[in-house]
């Protein structure tokens, strides 16, 4: 097991309601390593979304085991050291963006730093808007709270929940730029769940691509390029040959792909 | 905008003479007997009994007031458990529902046997808005967005702090909602209580009244009632409005501010849920 890092092994999870039972992950394993960033990609449903609330703490794995920076996650989660960032950002709506921010000092019980606060509000290009609150800001804005959210702790370890999955193509581009320059200065482990071979190929060191429901590991897809990588990558060759690679292995889980119907 | 406004406000005046004048028709020509007074009548009685007509609102509006802030205060302590522990939710509302499902003029007679009879409208002031906070309450409590209880769980928030600082900010519409609906229901019940046994107020004012057929007494005090709800009820949607703003700015973004900041141009379009 990776003594910092993300493990999971083996982990088994299926979901009963009154009607239905669904095996949303059946001996699923997954590594990340410390320092880096892993995107997880996968048809819908596939359960992408509870392997990372399998390793936030959020969701029991029914087997299996789970070490976070060689612990449970619910410890480094109350420590500080592990955050998430959300699809719909989870702010507060009465707070201001600056007590947003600060939300994880006070839920911690640590002494909250301001400067790191304003900081952190630099960063993500919100100068001028820590008073507002979420009401007054614009999808993108709101997420970028978040982010800076999910950093303020600095936790060694950061789970993204397709953060930028409720926005626009325009939008999400410019944004996943901005949080390549965001974490590249904060380098956490990062485990990304998202729809977007574009964006997973774009942030990521390595690419998991999950089976459909139960979702296993299909394919493990190193990326090649050097972090901190620019705009024009979306257009280079070896970028796009990954990248039908990439869809061509979701494609294989995808009913309405196989029988040629659009997507 | 203003026109629209002064035509609707012109309309609603309109109808409100329209119905006096019927009122007053009604009552001059005793169409339907003599317990429909004039409308000129009632306003005359209103100015001649002012005196009995405001120590009688006095002491209803002080037994609405204490009787609506215990059942308040009994509704929202019990909504709390709810929110410390959800799995007593279905039995905390199928009792509440229990509850409001006894006609409260039922319990007046059982009251009256007891030593408790003169705070007989306190508790019928009570238990009118009881239910209505418990409903409301607990619901609020349980409005937080899924994710936000995630933040706190993430992080290992206490149950203390998750109520302080998440579910009951997220239930401050909800609880806004209930001190509305409680301002009606707590008159209700502290005259419905006066009925049962009180030495005055607006009820005893009523019953007496009605015994004495002086029906233009009697609708005076109606017309008392229904003012002192009025504004009760003003007062209560004046504190809401803050509340339901803010709720509201949580939903749906108001783009404020933006002109000329490049960032605000990032993100507009977020997926509605």
């Amino acid at each position: 097991m990776a003594p910092t890092g993300i493990a999971l092994s083996g982990i088994r999870k299926r979901f009963v309601s009154r009607s239905t039972q669904v095996q949303a992950l059946d001996d699923f394993s997954l590594e990340v390593s410390g320092g880096e960033f892993v995107a997880l990609l996968g048809p819908s449903g596939c359960g992408k979304s509870t392997v990372l609330r399998i390793a936030a703490g959020l969701e029991r794995a029914d087997e299996g085991s789970v070490a976070v920076d060689g612990t449970k996650p619910q410890r480094l989660g109350r420590d500080g050291g592990l955050a998430v960032a959300f699809q719909d950002n989870a702010l507060l709506p009465w707070l201001s963006v600056r007590d947003n921010i600060a939300l994880p000092y006070r839920l911690t019980r640590r002494r909250v730093e301001p400067e790191r606060i304003e900081a952190l509000i630099e960063l993500v290009g919100l100068s001028g808007f820590a008073r507002a609150r979420p009401g007054e800001l614009s999808g993108g804005m709101r997420q970028r709270v978040s982010i800076a959210r999910s950093l303020v702790l600095r936790p060694r370890v950061l789970l993204l929940d397709e953060p930028f999955g409720a926005l626009d193509a325009v939008t999400r581009h410019r944004l996943n730029v901005e949080l390549a320059r965001i974490l590249d200065a904060e380098r956490s482990t990062t485990l990304l769940v998202t729809h977007s071979v574009e964006e997973a190929l774009f942030l990521a060191d390595r690419v998991v691509v999950m089976t459909g429901r139960p979702g296993r590991v299909k394919l493990t897809m190193p990326v090649p390029f050097p972090r901190q990588r620019e705009r024009s990558i979306l257009a280079d060759p070896g970028f796009l040959r990954l990248a039908a690679e990439l869809t061509a292995a979701l494609d294989e889980d995808d009913p309405t792909a196989a029988a040629g119907e659009p997507a | 905008m203003s026109t629209r406004l002064g035509a609707r406000l012109g309309l609603g005046v309109l109808g409100v003479l329209l119905l006096l004048a019927l009122w007053q028709l009604v009552g001059v020509t005793d169409l339907l007997g003599r317990s429909i007074p004039p409308p000129t009548e009632v306003a005359g009685t209103l100015v001649d009994r002012a005196d009995l007509l405001g120590r009688a609102a006095s002491a209803t509006g002080l037994r609405a007031l204490v009787g609506g802030l215990i059942g308040l205060a009994i509704g929202l302590a019990v909504a709390a458990i709810t929110a410390f522990l959800p799995s007593t939710t279905s039995v905390v509302v199928r009792t509440a529902v229990l509850v409001n499902a006894i006609p409260i003029v039922a319990i007046g007679p059982v009251l009256m046997s007891l030593p408790t009879r003169p705070v007989i409208p306190e508790v019928f002031a009570a238990l009118s808005v009881l239910f209505s906070t418990v409903v409301v309450a607990s619901d609020g409590f349980r409005s937080a967005a899924s994710s936000s209880r995630d933040v706190f769980r993430l992080h290992g928030a206490s149950a203390g702090v998750r109520f302080l600082r998440l579910q009951l900010p997220s239930a401050a519409p909800a609880l806004a909602d209930a001190l509305r609906l409680a301002v009606p229901a707590a008159l209700l019940g502290a005259v419905l209580g006066e009925w049962f046994g009180a030495d005055r107020g607006l009820g005893v004012v009523m019953v007496s009244s009605m015994r004495n057929i002086q029906y233009a007494q009697l609708w005076a005090a109606a017309v008392v009632c229904v003012v002192i709800s009025l504004a009760g009820y003003a007062i209560a949607t004046a504190l809401e409005r803050p509340a339901a703003s803010a709720a509201r700015a949580s939903r749906a973004p108001r783009r404020r501010g933006c002109a000329g900041r490049p960032a605000c141009c990032s993100g507009s379009r977020s997926r509605s849920r």
